[in-house]
């Protein structure tokens, strides 16, 4: 059984959390496409809130003793996945990052003594 | 009315496809100025714009097409170009359409979609069945037919172009198209023809496609209440 304190608990927290995506996407801090995961995620929280079935119909075929603690794995087992994907993303940011760097700097260098003769069709 | 047009053409490894599609514009359609934004193409899409000596913005680091187009637009809005076309570097779009895209431009219309289903049906296939759902979402929240959402083939307006080069939730994607409707920008298709990509290959594959998908169908059911009210100001 899921105990009606969690499920409020569950439906708040999904509610604060896509409050806050909007919010960031508003202040175009978060574009659509970045904020997808956590859009989604909500909604999943809000539902499983909503119909306990689906938790407790879940742990007992995974043999998990609790629902709630059904809901703990896979919610760790999300955050986990998140979080190596965005540390790919951050290493790849990284990379680009120096690229950028090393571009910007080689030309800086170069301009300043290149002159511009190219004709443009 | 003064309609300075500046074709942008993004250009993702399309080494293949690039100079046909650009001596086209040069020798047939020099009335508008273009512009090619390689978007960090491994291939050496840059190497033959240079030889070529075209009109080449390079990006050293791959953005998407959201990023690249911003690029473009941001290159507009500095030199004061009326109007933007986003027009495709692999040789699906042809220009022969600009002409009457522009015309509706004139009419006072923000985004001028040159679409393939205007006067032709769209047909009945798994690739179309996408930009069903996306035409009936449209149709369903804002009223407006779009019949060819996903038409990459688009005009935007002066006063829009602001927008697009500083705002980065507004792409060239059909949730962009539908929230501006929804700040009372006035949007119009042109029927166009479009061709199949000769060479070269796209950057879509099916889970790609999918994702796209989502995104879009989700910015236009459910983000898009909460998006902030845009000020069209009128630049004339």
């Amino acid at each position: 059984m899921i105990s009606t304190l969690t499920r409020i608990l569950l439906i708040g927290s999904a509610f604060i959390g896509f409050l806050y995506v909007v919010t960031q996407i508003r202040n175009s801090n978060f574009t659509i496409r970045d904020s997808i995961f956590w859009v989604f995620f909500s909604i999943a929280l809000v539902i499983i809130a909503i119909f306990p079935i689906i938790p407790m119909r879940l742990a007992s075929f995974f043999k998990i003793e609790s629902p709630t603690n059904f809901i703990f794995i896979v919610i760790i087992a999300v955050m986990i996945v998140r979080i190596y994907r965005l540390s790919v993303a951050v290493s790849s940011l990284n990379t680009k990052i120096k690229e950028l760097t090393q571009t910007l700097a080689i030309q800086d260098y170069e301009t300043s003594s290149k002159s511009d003769s190219k004709k443009k069709r | 009315m003064n309609n300075k047009l500046l074709i942008l053409i993004p250009a993702y490894n399309e080494s293949e496809n690039i100079v046909r599609v650009v001596d086209n514009l040069i020798n047939n359609y020099p009335q508008y100025d273009y512009v090619i934004i390689n978007d960090g193409s491994n291939d050496n899409t840059l190497k033959v714009c240079q030889e070529h000596n075209y009109n080449v913005i390079n990006q050293p680091i791959n953005l998407g097409l959201a990023g690249t187009f911003q690029t473009g637009a941001r290159y507009a809005l500095k030199n004061n170009y009326d109007a933007i076309l986003q027009f495709d570097a692999d040789g699906q779009h042809r220009p022969e359409y600009i002409e009457p895209m522009l015309n509706k431009l004139s009419e006072g219309y923000d985004i001028i979609i040159g679409s393939r289903f205007v006067e032709e049906k769209k047909p009945l296939s798994a690739r179309m069945a996408g930009s069903r759902l996306i035409t009936f979402l449209i149709k369903l929240l804002y009223r407006v037919e779009i019949k060819d959402p996903t038409s990459g083939m688009r005009i935007y307006s002066k006063r829009l172009i602001l927008i697009i080069a500083t705002n980065p939730n507004i792409t060239p994607e059909p949730d962009t198209v539908a929230y501006m409707i929804n700040n009372g920008a006035k949007v119009t298709e042109v029927q166009a023809k479009m061709d199949e990509r000769i060479a070269g290959q796209s950057y879509l594959t099916i889970t790609k496609s999918m994702l796209y998908m989502l995104t879009v169908c989700t910015s236009i059911l459910i983000l898009a209440w909460f998006r902030p009210k845009l000020k069209l100001e009128d630049s004339k």
